[in-house]
């Protein structure tokens, strides 16, 4: 049998050897870092989730002819009389409408209320409003809002589901889908989901809003309106309401608001719930700077100071709009 | 070259006994792992994944959808006889239904006058509120609330609905201080509970209880039907020994619709608890006068005293004295006034007036008519 031989002792590692063995690990070192750093970007490190941005409306305002109005008032008992009375002062639906317009009518249908509790837009404002839209030519009329409690109830029970049901208007109810980030980089509302899907080939928009009292923000107008279109746990804005309604006109700019003053909710706000709580008004303010049809509502429907409506400063500082709206060029109207 | 000739061969050849040892226990560890897994996952207890009905309301985002109640509703309705609907238990896996949480069930299974209800039951509570009535929910969870159940009802041979409201505000002073925030100046008072109906509105408040019911037009077969449905709903509350005259506040110059109830913090001082208070006129000053009643006078004895400490500690307290057998003092708290009394057990008197004089009269004169 062969004899394994004897293992060679290990000699003592040279000062050459060890500089070699040092520069050589030094040598793969750098070269993994180099191909590492060479590979990196900051911006896009893990392909797949990079943070993305979201949806930005564009804008749905309309040119118009210099020194046309921006604000008109309207008064008169007949809500049909009353809105196109508003909305001829202003320069016609014409102006606002084109023939083969897609057109998204955002009411506030936020509660499952009666239309006679003045908690959501009455359907007799819908009507009037469709009916205007509808006869400037418009291809097709969406009616969309998020309630959060029973969507579809919402719309049945406050009356405005009849109204579509009767003119062909389409209206759109949320559900998980149909909601998008949309990214609006306000002071409060940056990157928040949104109700994508009532915007898809819309091409003009416009706000219907009644005027209410509003216990968390002081009154709830046109701009508050805007609110029904989040998505998410939106009742945790509640606790900055004021900067979120604020952001609202950076978000969106409309093709034109509608402020229902006909029946104002007076106290009790945003449900109200009793006959006193409404007070008739027969008034309906129009116009394309919703910042200034909010102001004129707060002072002519609610009878309050500006000064208690944070939201208003907020966004006229941002040059979001006039909260003085008596400086710009407003009409008036009576049916 | 030195440095590939003198390295050690690739292979180890002898391997030491602690290394071949802790590889074995690495080896078994891992096979106790697999069989760990193998064994309970054969034996997974299903239940484990199942969801808790409780976590469900809590955490779900939405209510059930009343609309695919109400198409398949309205025309039954309108067929159905004019006998009452039997009463429908709550189903076992209906989150919002009543689970025996703070009010019995049948509270809401009316059926006066053949009305018959709409759908489900609903519950929300303190996490949930705003998703049925937004932005109001914060008014009422300032007053206490704990839980809202609703539900609609609807006249057979169609005609309005009627949606029901029964909060629970926690206490019975947070109910009377909820329906008093909200009152119709206006209203007419029911001659068969404690509240008022205002159109065809009824509001009833019974214990912790603060019910409203609210149809949807304003006809004659609306208001007969909500007051039908309303003397059945009172008789279904709990007894109600509340006093008839409402919050303890003097009345005259009483201005409507100011008084509030605050169950905790009010003042923004945490052992002013239980507290109502409404604004007054005197002269051109509108004046907010509070009360609290804790349940001896050593507890008011010492709200008092703390009240006090506050007032030297935030502001300067500039007199202190005794008035119809009452402790008094007056303090400036950031330029406003505080009159506040201690008599028996109760702790009263005017905050943040802007005019010292017409807040120490009505202070004055509240404790010399008593």
């Amino acid at each position: 049998m062969k004899k394994q031989p004897a293992p060679t002792p290990h000699p003592e590692l040279t000062r050459r050897e060890f500089i070699t063995r040092v520069g050589g690990a030094a040598a793969v070192l750098a070269a993994a870092g180099g191909i590492g750093a060479t590979l990196w970007r900051r911006e896009h490190h893990v392909p797949g989730f990079e943070e993305r941005p979201g949806l930005v409306l564009p804008s749905y305002a309309v040119e118009r002819p210099t020194g046309a109005p921006t604000l008109a008032i309207a008064h008169g008992a007949d809500t049909a009389k009353v809105v196109a009375a508003a909305i001829g002062e202003l320069g016609g639906i014409e102006q606002f409408i084109r023939p083969g317009d897609v057109v998204l009518l955002k009411p506030n249908s936020g509660f499952d209320r009666p239309a006679i509790s003045g908690a959501t837009t009455h359907p007799e404002m819908l009507r009037a409003v469709a009916q205007l839209v509808l006869a400037a030519g418009a291809a097709r009329v969406i009616v969309a809002d998020n309630p959060i409690n029973s969507p579809a109830g919402a719309f049945i029970k406050n009356g405005l589901r009849a109204v579509a049901d009767e003119l062909g208007l389409r209206i759109i109810l949320p559900d998980p889908n149909a909601f998008v980030p949309i990214q609006v980089n306000g002071r409060t509302l940056r990157q928040w989901p949104f109700f994508e899907r009532a915007f898809r080939r819309v091409d003009k928009v416009i706000g219907l809003a009644p005027c209410k009292d509003h216990n968390a923000c002081e009154a709830s107008m046109t701009m508050k309106n805007w609110y029904g279109l989040l998505g998410g746990r939106r009742d945790q804005f509640h606790q900055s309401i004021h900067e979120v309604i604020a952001d609202f006109a950076l978000m969106i700019k409309p093709t034109l608001v509608i402020l229902d003053g006909m029946r104002v909710m007076v106290r009790n706000g945003p449900t109200g719930g009793r006959p006193s709580d409404l007070k008739p008004m027969n008034m309906v303010i129009a116009g394309t700077d919703m910042v200034a049809v909010d102001a004129c509502g707060t002072a002519r429907m609610l009878g309050r100071d500006l000064a208690r409506i944070d939201y208003l400063a907020l966004a006229s500082e941002r040059g979001l709009g006039n909260m003085d709206w008596k400086s710009g060029n407003w009409r008036e109207a009576q049916t | 070259m030195g440095f590939w000739k003198n390295r050690r061969p690739p292979v180890r050849r002898r391997v030491p006994l602690a290394e071949r040892v802790a590889s074995v226990v690495v080896l078994m560890l891992l096979a106790g792992v697999a069989l760990a897994i193998a064994v309970l996952g054969a034996r997974g207890d299903a239940g484990r994944f199942t969801v808790d009905p409780a976590l469900m309301a809590a955490a779900t985002s939405s209510a059930p959808d009343l609309s695919m109640h109400l198409p398949q509703w309205l025309p039954a309705v309108a067929a159905a006889p004019t006998a009452p609907a039997p009463a429908e238990p709550p189903a076992a896996d209906d989150p919002y239904a009543d689970h025996e949480t703070a009010a019995p069930a049948d509270q809401l299974d009316l059926a006066a006058g053949g009305l018959a209800p709409i759908g489900p039951r609903e519950h929300y509570d303190a996490d949930t509120l705003y998703e049925k009535i937004n932005g109001q929910a914060g008014t009422y969870m300032a007053q206490g609330f704990e839980s809202l159940r609703c539900r609609s009802y609807g006249v057979p041979g169609g005609g309005p609905l009627l949606e029901v409201f029964l909060y629970d505000m926690g206490t019975p002073q947070g109910a009377q201080g909820m329906m008093a925030l909200e009152r119709d100046p206006a209203g007419e008072p029911l001659d068969f509970a404690r509240g008022y109906r205002s159109g065809g509105a009824h509001f009833i408040v019974a214990d912790r209880y603060y019910a409203q019911l609210l149809p949807t037009e304003d006809s004659e077969q609306a208001r007969t039907a909500a007051d039908l449905l309303a003397r059945e709903l009172a008789g279904r509350l709990p007894a109600d020994d509340q006093a008839e005259a409402g919050p303890p506040l003097p009345t005259a110059g009483q201005l409507p619709n100011t008084i509030q109830y605050f169950p905790t913090d009010a003042h923004g001082l945490d052992f002013m608890k239980d507290v109502h208070e409404a604004d007054y006129l005197r002269g051109k000053a509108t004046l907010r006068f509070f009360m609290m009643k804790p349940a001896d006078e050593a507890a008011a004895r010492d709200a008092y005293d703390r009240y006090l400490e506050f007032c030297r500690q935030f502001g300067t307290v500039a007199a202190e004295r005794k008035l119809a057998g009452a402790r008094l003092f007056e303090a400036d708290n950031f330029g406003f006034w505080k009159i506040v009394y201690q008599r028996g057990a109760e702790v009263g008197g005017v905050n943040d007036a802007e005019d010292r004089a017409a807040a120490v009269a009505m202070v004055e004169e509240y404790l010399g008519g008593q």
